[in-house]
């Protein structure tokens, strides 16, 4: 046993600056290939950002890398740790916030932070202290003492969120963490973030979060990931991603009744014809709106109203500007994230009860 | 083997398992109807039972019965309890996703064994304590009260011992369950094994009773913990009339506490073995990795290897098996990547760690190559 750790320790991924290291991460179920073969690393001081459509993997590789689930193959280090053969080395410095609420309704928030504490060793006045912040800051003093099945969705989210905090570790894990949150809370916690990063050092801190929020990814993270179908797309800085795709986006509004024909004609037109192409991709980004990727608009805008004349498209709305951050998931993903409103409370706590119901 | 061995080297990791105790039974104690019902059963047991069977056997038979039953009803709560009580929380939070609260904390997988064990056996055993308790003072329970105060406080330590280790033997047993199967089946799987706990033991019916009526069934009972248990309580708790209080004190020509102490060695010797069950079932079911057990997972054994390498020539085979039985298979999977990419010394380096000679190396670079180049060839042929 001991021979086996002295390899992996010497070996070719640990002992340097990665805090994470994954190595054709796996995880499959069956026929389920839910996480497939992902190489990524990243450094101490980094905000690593997961953007992926549903069911891509996300969570899957956050818990493989919490050691909750074994990887079917490849593997992993979390700080210079291997996941399996190390995993009691790897929980000593994680947190993890998980996708699902899952504070326990049966007791008092205050309880509830409580036996977190226990768990990671916090005891006497230390404990008191940091669980008293932590309320604070996700504004549950009041309701401290109340039982969480009095709690409404976002309070339970937002105690979730303070439980992970609660520990102060060197990685933390945040499984979709602006879930369910009201822009208030969601400010109030990224600055919470962001002094514990001064505080810690920056260079013995890290989160690596997954998220639907675009603009959260991009202002937040210092490199994303893009996951489709287990597989990771496309990883760099929000900004070189951005880059990347290049060009600019004309946002086009039409029929919603009409709009399937209207992205075939631009198609045909605009891109299968590589003569006169000027389309770098046709997306649908809305009911009635068509996203066109071009180089560069100036051109590019005469031609698209063209092609709407002769082929008896009306557009209603045009709308030019710069990528952001959700062009470059379409752009890899071919999905849109408009469809599930992410702050949509009521909608995510019926999710999850039908979740439950499920597994009943 | 490597479980037992690690789990007599336990470092007790007392905030953690103070924590999970202490959650366990503010849930309990806060469940009012739980509580209430809960003792509903076993106080109509001892209501009604008593009369009934005066009524059948005819005058006499009522205490003899009942002095009997006593102890079975007690036993009958420390097994429902102790079960149903240190199960169902497992089973909820597993459902609810709270399992993995504590599966990712810095907590040794044993500690966190020993705090559901703990919190489940305390529940199970106030629930006894309080059904003692009423039967007691309600005189539905026999009770030599020749004895006085006195004698009631010296047999309740030996009592309270019993209950203690009884309700820690059914609450491994319920982390066991709970491990194992999910909300839906939870009742089924518990009814499965309550029934034949309580019933194929001497906690309801006398062990000698049935060895009389079908000589060698006694060595059926014998394999039940409750059987001894029964015993035990039996000893301190009623059995003043025509039975022997305590069947293991035949043995010892009658002395009672000869036969507790047969009694408790036996359902220490089932308490070990629930326990190292527990240990590694339940905490083994926290995560699909065993996080405790580093290093088993991945080495498979040496019959499941021979047949991946079976379409090998002999010597190839031989360095396989030898690489393989040293280095296990992420290791492999990343050796392979290695000298993929060309970084064959990094590789080379950890094959010699790993405790290979240079001639091995050598060999296995040769065997690999092989090994590609028919794989190649298959794929070309399909
Ligand atoms: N325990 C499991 N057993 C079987 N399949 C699973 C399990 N957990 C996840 N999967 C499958 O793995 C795939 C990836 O799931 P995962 O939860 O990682 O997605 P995700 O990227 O987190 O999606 P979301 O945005 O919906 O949270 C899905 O197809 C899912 O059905
Ligand atoms: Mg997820």
């Amino acid at each position: 046993m001991n021979n086996e750790n002295r390899i992996i320790k010497g070996g070719y991924l640990s002992e340097n600056e990665y805090i994470v290291e994954a190595f054709n991460l796996t995880k499959a179920w069956g026929d389920l290939v839910a996480v497939d073969h992902i190489n990524f690393e990243i450094k101490s001081g980094e905000i690593f950002g997961f953007l992926g459509p549903n069911g891509a993997g996300k969570s899957t590789t956050i818990k493989m890398l919490c050691t909750l689930y074994l990887p079917t193959d490849g593997r992993a280090t979390v700080g210079g740790h291997d996941i399996v053969q190390e995993a009691e080395e790897v929980r000593k410095i994680i947190g993890y916030v998980p996708q699902d609420i899952t504070v326990d309704g049966r007791l008092t928030g205050y309880e509830n932070l409580e036996f977190q504490a226990s768990l990671y060793g916090l005891k006497g006045k230390e404990k008191e202290e940091r669980i008293e912040e932590m309320l604070k800051l996700v504004e549950l003093g009041q309701r401290a003492d109340g039982l969480v099945d009095t709690y409404s969705g976002g309070m339970r989210r937002r105690l979730e969120i303070a439980r992970g905090l609660l520990v102060e570790p060197q990685l933390l894990f945040l499984d979709e963490p602006s879930l369910g949150l009201d822009p208030v809370s969601r400010k109030s916690i990224w600055e919470h973030v962001a002094r514990l990063q001064k505080k810690k050092g920056k260079e013995n801190f890290a989160i690596f979060m997954s998220t639907h929020y675009m603009e959260e990814a991009d202002r937040l993270c210092s490199r994303v990931g893009i996951i489709d179908r287990g597989r990771i797309v496309a990883l760099d800085t929000p900004a070189n991603l951005k880059k990347q795709i290049g060009g600019e986006i004309i946002e086009i509004d039409v029929d919603s009744a009409r709009i399937k024909r209207a992205m075939k004609r631009f198609e045909k037109f605009g891109m299968e014809d590589q003569s006169n192409r000027f389309i770098e991709k046709i997306n649908q980004v809305g009911d009635s709106t068509i996203a066109i990727e071009v180089k560069d608009t100036d051109t590019a805008l005469p031609k698209v109203f063209k092609i709407a004349s002769e082929n008896n498209i009306e557009i209603q709305q045009v709308h030019m500007r710069a990528p952001s951050l959700e062009d470059v998931f379409i752009h890899y993903t071919g999905k849109t994230l408009r469809d599930e409103d992410a702050s949509d409370v009521m909608g995510f706590i019926k999710s999850q009860i039908s979740k439950r119901l499920r597994s009943l | 083997m490597i479980g037992g061995i690690e789990m007599l080297n336990i470092e007790f990791d007392f905030e953690a398992i103070k924590g999970i105790v202490k959650r366990e039974l503010i849930k309990y104690f806060r469940n009012k109807q739980q509580i209430v019902s809960s003792l509903i059963m076993p106080t109509i047991f001892m209501l009604f039972l008593r009369p009934g069977f005066a009524g059948i056997g005819g005058a006499g038979s009522e205490a003899y019965i009942m002095d009997y039953l006593g102890a079975g009803i007690i036993c009958m709560v420390i097994i429902m309890s102790g079960i149903m009580l240190s199960g169902m929380p497992i089973l909820f939070d597993k459902m609810m996703g709270f399992q993995d609260i504590y599966a990712v904390a810095p907590v040794k997988r044993r500690n966190l064994v020993l705090g559901f064990l703990i919190g489940g056996a305390l529940k199970s055993c106030f629930m006894s304590s309080v059904v003692i308790i009423i039967g007691l003072f309600t005189g539905l329970f026999p009770y030599d009260w020749g004895l006085g105060w006195g004698g009631m406080l010296l047999s309740i330590i030996p009592l309270a011992f019993t209950i203690f280790l009884g309700a820690i033997i059914y609450a491994c047993i319920g982390l066991c369950i709970a491990a194992r199967t999910d909300m839906t089946n939870a009742f089924l799987w518990n009814n499965l094994i309550n029934m034949p706990l309580v019933f194929i033991s001497g906690a309801i019916i006398p062990v000698d009773a049935f060895e009389a009526s079908l000589p060698g069934s006694q060595y059926i009972f014998f394999l039940n913990p409750t059987t001894f248990m029964a015993d035990s309580i039996r000893t301190f708790l009623g059995g003043t009339e025509g039975i022997p209080a305590s069947t293991a004190g035949v043995f010892f020509n009658g002395n009672l506490l000869a036969g507790f102490a047969l009694d408790m060695l036996i359902m220490f010797g089932f308490g070990a073995l629930l326990f190292y069950l527990a240990f590694r079932i339940f905490g083994g079911s926290l995560q699909e990795s065993s996080g405790g057990f580093a290093g088993v997972i991945h080495k498979k054994s040496a019959e499941a290897r021979k047949k991946w390498f079976k379409d090998l020539p002999p010597e190839d085979r031989d360095i396989m098996m030898k690489v393989t039985s040293k280095v296990n298979m992420l290791q492999m999977g990343q050796i392979m990547q290695l000298a993929g990419e060309g970084k064959q010394d990094v590789a080379a380096k950890m094959l010699k760690d790993a405790g290979l000679t240079d001639e091995d190396i050598q060999k296995f670079w040769a065997a690999g190559m092989r090994m590609m180049e028919q794989m190649r060839e298959k794929r070309v042929c399909e």
